[in-house]
């Protein structure tokens, strides 16, 4: 029977691949399968059809992704918050939903001093937590407050979502379910328990729900005087 | 910024990528796995978290799903338990895993695995 080492290393290099040293083989990668960087996933947020006593966003991204309030007050995560905003000269309010705003220039990505906070080849801002060491620069430097810190241990996680103390967190955009051709679980639930104020879709595709509804109205990044491109974007503001 | 998408299409330098070993499900002999282990996870997780590829039954999860241990009463042994699978030789070198500050150490619900 052929040795596996050997088996393998004919296999390889029969593939493209060539021996550096012994139990080193340089593989060329491969193409497709992961995140396609012609992609530019965003939500759109109809401010008007949100209300103030609706939470169906934050519940269903509690469910999904196994975070909580933990009784630490500021320090609890907080993946997806419900903002209400009131304008002082008229007193009206506005309740709207505020997550990762998944930046084309993201200060985070800029400001972390190990490469833990980076954006994924489809545009996606994410914390490889392998690399976080919890230093909160993110946090800080966060425009729209979208970053928590897992201040407790944590136990039972979602097999999808490792989490643990130490380490700073964010909304992910569900790429697990977008991974798997699936939409984001607030965006779901907002259509199916919330007043159907998200619209999720790709902007690379013009012919897209999405582009369509951002052709037909007016809608603003939150921080749009900052230029950091974010792909949340909001009607109605 | 890390130059993340520059990598996509580069050369990755790793150790040999197994394929599933048909026998047992792992991804190589015991005597391999126990060498490489750490290896072939570190390459994987980063591909996956980075790079958003995935590869079924190369992720930790698919590990801890095969080689939970159960207690008397059935249940799963969670990491901190010393009949935990990864205790056996993390214990006896005093080698800590990281891994289950953040991972389940025990198979997930059915319901939970979306
Ligand atoms: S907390 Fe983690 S992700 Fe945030 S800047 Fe520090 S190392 Fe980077």
């Amino acid at each position: 029977m052929t040795p596996r080492r050997t088996f393998l290393v004919a296999a390889l290099t029969g593939a493209g691949m060539a021996t550096l040293a012994p139990g080193l083989l340089l593989i060329p990668a491969q193409a497709a399968a992961g995140a396609d960087p012609a992609r530019r996933f965003a939500i759109l947020i109809d401010v008007t059809r949100c209300s103030a006593d609706c939470t169906a966003c934050v519940t269903a991204c509690q469910a999904e992704q196994g975070w909580g309030p933990q009784g630490l007050g500021a320090a609890d995560p907080h993946w997806v918050r419900k903002v209400e905003a009131t304008d002082p000269t008229t007193g009206s309010t506005l309740s709207l939903p505020v997550l990762c705003q998944h930046c084309d220039n993201p200060p985070c990505v800029d400001v972390c001093p190990t490469g833990a906070s980076f954006v994924r080849p489809d545009g996606i801002v994410l914390v490889d937590r392998h690399r976080c060491i919890g230093c909160r620069f993110c946090q800080m430097a966060c425009p729209v407050k979208a970053r928590s810190f897992v201040a407790a241990p944590q136990d039972d996680q979602r097999p999808h979502m490792p989490r643990g103390q130490g380490t700073v967190e964010a909304c992910t955009l569900c790429v697990h379910r977008l991974d798997a051709g699936r939409q984001p679980a607030c965006v779901e639930a907002c259509g199916r328990d919330g007043g159907g104020a998200m619209l999720f879709g790709d902007l690379t595709d013009p012919d897209g729900p999405l582009v369509r509804a951002l052709a037909a109205r007016a809608a603003s990044s939150l921080r749009a005087d900052l230029g950091l491109g974010g792909r949340i974007r909001y009607a109605g503001l | 910024m890390i130059p993340v998408r520059p990598l996509v299409g580069l050369l990755v330098l790793a150790v040999a990528a197994p394929a599933l070993a048909a026998e047992s499900g792992c991804l190589a002999p015991p005597d391999r796995m126990r060498r490489v282990h750490m290896d072939l996870l570190r390459h994987d997780r980063d591909q996956a978290v980075r790079l958003g590829v995935q590869r079924p039954g190369h992720g930790l999860a698919a590990c801890i799903d095969c080689h939970a241990r159960k207690d008397e009463a059935g249940r799963a042994v969670p990491a901190s338990d010393s009949r935990h699978f990864c205790a056996g030789c993390h214990r006896a070198a005093a080698v800590a895993v990281d891994c289950f500050a953040c991972h389940r150490s025990i198979p997930a619900p059915p319901e939970t695995t979306p």
